[in-house]
């Protein structure tokens, strides 16, 4: 854990990286985590206690639904689904990112 | 509209607490299982890989937390500050909570009560089966009021012709009712069979009237209503079953009612319902039964759900045109019916408490002007607490908090004190509540309403307080906060005369509306005292009364007259017992008779006429002016004789010597001709509020007596065991009839001024809360100027002011606004007046007395008032004041 960098290093990163692992199809928070940690070759580890929280602010923002469904290894588990809403704000996250990230690249080439 | 969204999802969350927490839970451990398999997998131990799951995950509490944090509402955590801070700024100001409290409470309390009585009158729906397809029908005639009881052939003809989808009849009259020893009068009621299925009534108790009735085959069941199975068999559950006797006949009880249903109409209640008889039968113990298509009764309608009242009214309207030429009843000519009528069953059809329809109105009022004053009085305490606590104010502003925070932990304040004003209001509503009920009159039948708050009330008080929280405490906020704060930081002294500006007026208003309400108290006490009968020379708590009812089915007409003139003999061998007499109406009782009279030199003077034994004006106090009192020579066949007052002998014989003369009443089925014996003084009769006019006496024994009261005058000997005696004297000559209604004259005469008294004792009530209240306004201003003033006054001594002369400078504040104040309310005062009046007797709008008691209690309370404030401004230590800054 200890060599992993803190997911949040901007506000809205952690959210950002959820809507993008849920592209492809509905999770469960595991999943999620795992999705995360392994694409970002487990340089990215999510403190598993802050993801919780995180998908119940983004239920409320209308960004996700959760339903309970059977997961690969045939327990209960909760998934989470991206609505349109979601679809939306992943693509105005993802430009806001790229946007600040090139600003602070030039920044650090130039100055 | 994503907020809008987003605040229905997290209400819906409210709703779903536990099932969230269990959800959670479950998905936590997921998460901590699929990591240890996975760990698993790669070849960590078992017990091993858990407890790293577990590690890596963190603390599951906090995760917890968050998680709910996110669902949460920013502004209920911002509320839950808010009231903190609110708790301790109140108990860091008791006098101020307690006297804001307790003035939000009366005002609440009172005004809930008198909603609470209103609602019971008017509002409140019937707790019956929609109770707005029911209607009352009556039938209008060609002249004179609507007739409200109904031939029987009619709503027969009605009921074949299947216009209304039930007609529920209903007649009500006094019973002798006998369960265990002696005969009681209760008022039983006759109602179609179908009375509880049509109206939805389910008992508490028992059932209703049997399928057998229900099909037409009459069986004596009864069914009690839930007060009376509560006063009589002390709400025992095996009433059920037992047998009790009505005018002697036996009838089986069967059932309950629910305490919530009272009757159909508001303010009556009958003690049991029986059930009519189909048509054509009757019991011969039991006229109210019966089935004989000649009887007339009231009849309540449900409107079929395909048409409107209109088209039934039609309807109806059409059988009544079709049934009026082809009935063969004697009296329908007489009663000249015209037209069908139909209103909502509780519409205002003059009802046993439409009386008290205006004065409650009135009260709502006053009331309503209480509560004004008690919260004028709350913002202006308010208000000064804003400018003391402005530093506060100004030092959390300028830390960030923004105005709309500052205005609404303000108001989280006011409301807050609103609530605890609510809670305790409705705890005074309850008291008031009682109070009125006392007000009303107990006649012969009796009033029977629940003023007792009840949900709707209760809603009422709760709205109430939360509007009153936020109207007293919206002005404040607003004004202590509008000033620009920075300026609070350096001095508290700057920027406050608006909101003085505000205060002074809240202050002139409460002395006004106070005033109006003392002169109006004044103007009803007086009312009151002015409607006393001072003619009769005997003191009203010496006369006692004893109504009794024999049933006429029961008891005949000679059979009825020797019960008189027996009871009348034992009355004399009483001791304690002055003199005695019997009268079928008697003064200021709930029944009474006009009629015309007519002599040969005059026609038609209206008057009141009772029936009475000898002995009678002797007992009440009635001096003769001439003439004789009935005697033992005035029986059935001797000639008709009447006692005429001097107004009647007046107007019927215009000035000629009355003895000896004849008159006659029209309406006597004998056509009987009276001559006069006696002339007795003029006085009030039935009615306290008219003036005294004519009035006339004929002998009870001459007549069949129905529903007499004993009249006896007790000589100065104690009063409880006259009565005693008077009851043995009963028992002894008859115990088969029901005595009731015992009480003095007394307390029938303030019976019959119910509405004065309570209009009298409500406004004097609310009257001195309100100059009270209006006191420590007054109080509340001054005390607060002069602190504010303490280095002001200082340096006025200090410089060589007299303490005088500083007195003088504060009291002066005080006496403009109450002077301002008093005259407005004087002006007022007459305004409310000129509505007031037609309720008002023997008194004007300007009575000079009412005025000066006014203006002194007023004045009185104002000089309480200001003195406190005034004394500490005169004690002022001039080196103390100018040291503290």
């Amino acid at each position: 854990m200890a060599d992993g960098l803190a997911p949040d290093l901007l506000p809205g990163t952690l959210y950002m990286m959820i809507l993008r692992s849920l592209r492809a199809g509905p999770l469960h928070g595991y999943a999620i985590a795992k999705r995360i940690k392994e694409a970002s070759e487990n340089r990215l580890v999510i403190e598993d206690g802050s993801l919780y929280p995180a998908l119940n602010r983004m239920l409320v923002k209308g960004w996700l639904k959760a339903e309970w469904g059977v997961s690969e290894n045939n327990r209960k588990a909760r998934f989470y689904r991206l609505t349109p809403d979601g679809r939306k704000q992943l693509e105005v996250e993802a430009e806001k990112f790229s946007q600040i990230m090139r600003a602070v690249q030039a920044v650090m080439r130039t100055a | 509209m994503i907020r809008w969204q987003e605040l229905l999802r997290r209400l819906g969350q409210l709703a779903r607490r536990s099932r969230f927490d269990r959800e959670l839970d479950a998905e936590i451990a997921f998460h901590i299982d699929a990591r240890a398999d996975e760990l698993v997998e790669s070849g960590v131990p078992r017990d091993d890989a858990v407890e790293q799951a577990r590690r890596e995950f963190g603390s599951r509490l906090r995760a917890r937390e968050s998680s709910h944090e996110a669902w949460q509402f920013r502004w209920l955590d911002d509320l839950r500050g808010d009231l903190r801070y609110a708790i301790r700024a109140f108990r860091g100001a008791p006098a101020f909570t307690l006297t804001a409290v307790a003035s939000l409470a009366l005002g609440v309390g009172a005004s809930s009560a008198m909603f609470g009585a209103l609602d019971a009158i008017l509002w409140k729906p019937l707790p019956v089966t929609d109770p707005q397809t029911l209607v009352r029908l009556s039938l209008a005639r060609a002249s004179g009021e609507q007739a409200t009881q109904v031939p029987l052939e009619y709503l027969e003809q009605v009921r074949r012709a299947e216009i209304f989808e039930d007609l529920i009849l209903d007649a009500s009259d006094g019973l002798s009712f006998r369960y265990d020893d002696r005969a009681e009068r209760i008022v039983g009621a006759a109602v179609s069979p179908n009375y509880f299925t049509a109206l939805g009534l389910h008992p508490a108790l028992g059932r209703g009237f049997s399928a057998e009735i229900q099909a037409g085959r009459w069986t004596a069941e009864a069914v009690l209503s839930y007060r009376f199975w509560q006063s009589r068999f002390g709400g025992a559950p095996g009433v059920v079953g037992q047998t009790i006797h009505l005018n002697t006949h036996p009838f089986t009880i069967v059932g309950v009612l629910p305490a919530s249903f009272y009757d159909l109409e508001r303010g009556f209640e009958p003690e049991l319902r029986i059930p009519l008889m189909p048509i054509g039968q009757r019991l011969p113990q039991l006229d109210l039964l019966s089935g004989s298509l000649d009887r007339r009764i009231t009849v309540i309608a449900r409107l079929n759900t395909s048409v409107t009242a209109a088209q039934a009214e039609g309807a109806a309207d059409g059988q009544l045109q079709a049934w009026l030429g082809t009935t063969a009843l004697p009296y329908v000519p007489r009663q000249q019916y015209r037209h069908v009528r139909l209103a909502a069953v509780d519409a205002d059809w003059g009802g046993i408490l439409s009386e008290f329809r205006a004065p409650l109105l009135v009260l709502l009022t006053l009331v309503a002007l209480v509560l004004f004053i008690a919260c004028a009085n709350v913002a202006n305490m308010l208000l000064a607490r804003g400018i003391a606590r402005h530093r506060e104010l100004a030092l959390r502003a300028s830390i960030g908090a923004g105005r709309t925070r500052l205005v609404r932990q303000l108001l989280t304040e006011s409301v807050l004190l609103a609530v605890a004003g609510g809670i305790v209001g409705i705890a005074v509503a309850f008291w008031v509540a009682d109070a009125l009920v006392w007000f009303l009159p107990q006649g012969h039948i009796s009033v029977v309403i629940d003023f007792r708050p009840d949900r709707r009330v209760l809603a009422f008080a709760s709205a109430l307080s939360l509007l009153t929280g936020v109207a007293f405490g919206l002005v404040p906020a607003l004004q202590t906060t509008r000033r620009d704060l920075a300026i609070g930081l350096k001095a508290d002294a700057a920027g406050a005369s608006t909101s003085a500006r505000t205060r002074r007026g809240l202050v002139l208003a409460q002395v006004a509306l106070s005033l109006v309400l003392l002169i109006v108290a004044g103007w009803f006490i007086r009312t009151v005292s002015h409607l006393r009968p001072v003619e009769f020379r005997v003191p009203a708590d010496r006369v006692l009364l004893f109504t009794m009812k024999p049933q006429r089915e029961i008891y005949d007409a000679n059979r009825m007259r020797l019960l008189v003139a027996e009871l009348h003999r034992r009355m004399s061998d009483l001791p304690g017992v002055r003199s005695s007499a019997l009268a079928e109406f008697g003064p200021f009782g709930s029944r009474r008779d006009f009629v015309p009279f007519e002599s040969e030199s005059a026609s038609s003077i209206r008057g009141a006429l009772d029936l009475v034994t000898p002995e009678f004006f002797e007992t009440i106090g009635l001096p003769f002016a001439a003439g004789r009192d009935f005697g033992p020579v005035d029986t059935l066949s001797s000639p008709p004789v009447v006692i005429v007052n001097e107004a009647l002998a007046r107007a019927l014989f215009l000035g000629a010597p009355p003895l000896g003369r004849t008159l006659r009443v029209p309406g006597d089925p004998q056509k009987r001709t009276f001559t006069v014996v006696g002339v007795v003084a003029n006085s009030h009769y039935y009615d306290v509020r008219q003036t005294p006019g004519p009035a006339a006496w004929i002998p009870l024994l001459q007549e069949t007596p129905y529903m007499p009261t004993l009249h006896v005058r007790t000589s100065d000997a104690g009063v409880g065991s006259v009565m005693t005696a008077v009851r043995q004297a009963f028992d002894a000559t008859d115990r088969g009839f029901p005595i009731f209604n015992i009480k003095s004259l007394e307390d029938r005469v303030a019976d019959s001024l119910a509405r004065e008294r309570m209009v009298a004792n409500i406004s004097a009530t609310f009257g001195v809360l309100a100059l009270l209240l209006a006191g420590v306004g007054l109080y509340g201003i001054l005390a607060y100027s002069v602190s504010r003033r303490t280095r002001e006054i200082g340096i006025r001594l200090a410089l060589g002011s007299s303490a005088p002369a500083v007195l003088w400078c504060v009291v002066r504040e005080a006496a403009a606004l109450v002077a301002a104040g008093a005259v407005a309310g004087a002006a007022l005062a007459m305004l409310a007046g000129r509505l007031a009046s037609p309720y008002m007797f023997g008194v004007s709008t300007f009575d000079a007395a009412v005025l000066a008691v006014a203006s002194a209690a007023l004045a009185v309370v104002a000089v309480a008032a200001v003195s406190i404030p005034a004394a500490r401004a005169a004690r002022v230590d001039p080196i103390l004041a100018l040291r503290t800054e």
